[in-house]
């Protein structure tokens, strides 16, 4: 597995890892995040059962077991959380911080020690022994119960499957020419966002924010103008669809 | 190819709710015979001190089928733990593998010690759950080889009966059929757990 050090501001450390070509052939690639802070380290969306033993392995190399305090998961989907049986297990005294809406269906994954921070509606803060993220609600982009997360000191926002396309192992991990990469993510925009008045609202609400880096949980990762321009395009387009 | 305990057990469990069922018919049969002898009076009078035994049957062998039943749900869940931690304590040691040279890596033994002595735990919770349900359906297997003799004797009594014959000679049969499937039941799930613990040992 890949792993990239996505920006480093001396407080806060944020990791990309992702591109296993390792992976069994038929899921697909994600693109699992960590924030380590001087004595807290943040796992976001750290994905499937099949991918547990060659993340661990990554985020060793980054931070002790015991360093990783808390996880979080954007959503229910399989491909975030459905490892959460065995990290309960790795890490018995974490906090898992997720939608309050998912939480009788997440435990379904297994949890007997982790602790369920249920996420109210309208987001809030996770505060690594004062480094703080901000929980940035995303609801029906995709899941019914969705959220983000947005660091305003390294200013990234974890933007789960808004922005995503999926693309092989090969792809690199920036968008490079966005009017290009338009087609790798219009069709698994349309079908996967059901509303158009959530997707609007979330786009208001994240021009607002401060962001160099919106990092998507497959894909590739905007920065720059490009985030702009992904707003722009979001903003326009009809979701909620089915492929032509 | 070994099949996971946790299949297993579910699969006992099965069976010994299909003797459950055949014991509570077999109750009811016991209950018709006490309906049958008050109406036939003192023609059924040797009849009438078997439906005792045959309601004592029944009851005992629900009793002791339910409880098989209740360990081997026990034993189907404490294997889908043990199934868990094993899977755990794998990926686990993959990570040490891929991950030799991390600077972090030795920060997993802990997670590895930790499922080691949790698989130690839960799996001497597994054995003795095992011994328990062994115990427990040779028990029922012993109180149910009861069923032939009191059909023997229903079966004799019934002669006695006069015009009550045919009808007591139906719960005669019915009490050996019964007998013969909830043994059925047994045997098979004698042989699931015997097959289990030969396949733990190979």
């Amino acid at each position: 597995m890949k792993t990239t050090e996505l920006v480093n501001t001396g407080l806060g450390k944020w990791l990309v890892f992702g591109r296993d070509a390792s992976k069994p052939d038929k899921i697909i690639d994600t693109n699992q995040y960590m924030l380590v802070t001087n004595n807290r380290a943040l796992l976001m969306d750290p994905g499937g059962i099949e991918l547990f033993a060659p993340m661990l392995a990554a985020v060793l190399r980054h931070a002790s077991v015991e360093h990783i305090t808390d996880i979080f998961a954007s959503h229910q989907d399989p491909d975030i959380i459905s490892s959460l049986g065995l990290w309960d297990q790795a890490l018995p005294d974490a906090v898992l911080h997720s939608p309050w809406l998912w939480e009788g269906f997440i435990r379904h994954f297994g949890m007997n020690n982790i602790r369920y921070n249920a996420i109210a509606d309208s987001g809030g803060v996770i505060d690594l022994s004062g480094y703080k993220v901000e929980l940035v609600p995303a609801h029906y982009l995709h899941s019914s119960g969705n959220f983000n997360i947005y660091d305003p000191q390294a200013k990234v926002l974890m933007s789960g499957d808004i922005g995503a396309a999926l693309e092989g192992v090969e792809a690199p991990l920036f968008v490079e020419n966005f009017e290009e990469h338009i087609p790798k993510m219009e069709g698994f925009h349309r079908r996967w966002m059901p509303s158009n008045s959530a997707k609007n609202d979330w786009v208001e609400r994240v021009r607002k924010l401060d962001i160099d880096y919106m990092a998507p949980q497959h894909g590739r990762i905007f920065t720059g103008e490009n985030i702009t321009k992904f707003l722009d395009w979001f903003e326009q387009l009809e979701v909620g669809l089915l492929n032509e | 190819m070994e099949q996971a305990m946790f299949v297993t057990a579910a699969r006992i469990a099965a069976h010994l709710y299909f003797a459950t069922q055949i014991a509570k018919d077999l109750s009811l049969t016991a209950k018709n015979a006490r309906a049958i002898t008050a109406r036939a009076g003192q023609q059924a009078a040797g009849f009438t001190a078997l439906t005792t035994f045959i309601q004592e049957l029944a009851d005992k062998t629900i009793k002791l089928a339910q409880q098989v039943n209740e360990v081997a749900i026990q034993i189907s869940m404490c294997a889908t733990d043990l199934e868990r931690v094993q899977h755990a304590n794998k990926e686990f040691i993959r990570v040490k593998a891929i991950g030799h040279d991390a600077l972090y890596i030795n920060s997993i033994d802990n997670c590895i010690l930790r499922s080691q002595q949790h698989l130690q735990t839960v799996s001497q919770h597994f054995m003795a759950l095992r011994y328990q349900l062994n115990a427990l359906v040779e028990d029922t297997r012993k109180q149910i080889r009861f069923a032939a003799v009191i059909s023997t004797m229903s079966k004799v009594e019934a002669s006695n009966s006069g015009a009550f014959e045919s009808q007591l000679d139906v719960i005669a049969a019915n009490i050996l059929l019964a007998g013969n499937d909830i043994r059925k039941e047994l045997e098979s799930a004698e042989a699931l757990l015997s097959s289990s613990i030969m396949e733990e040992s190979l």
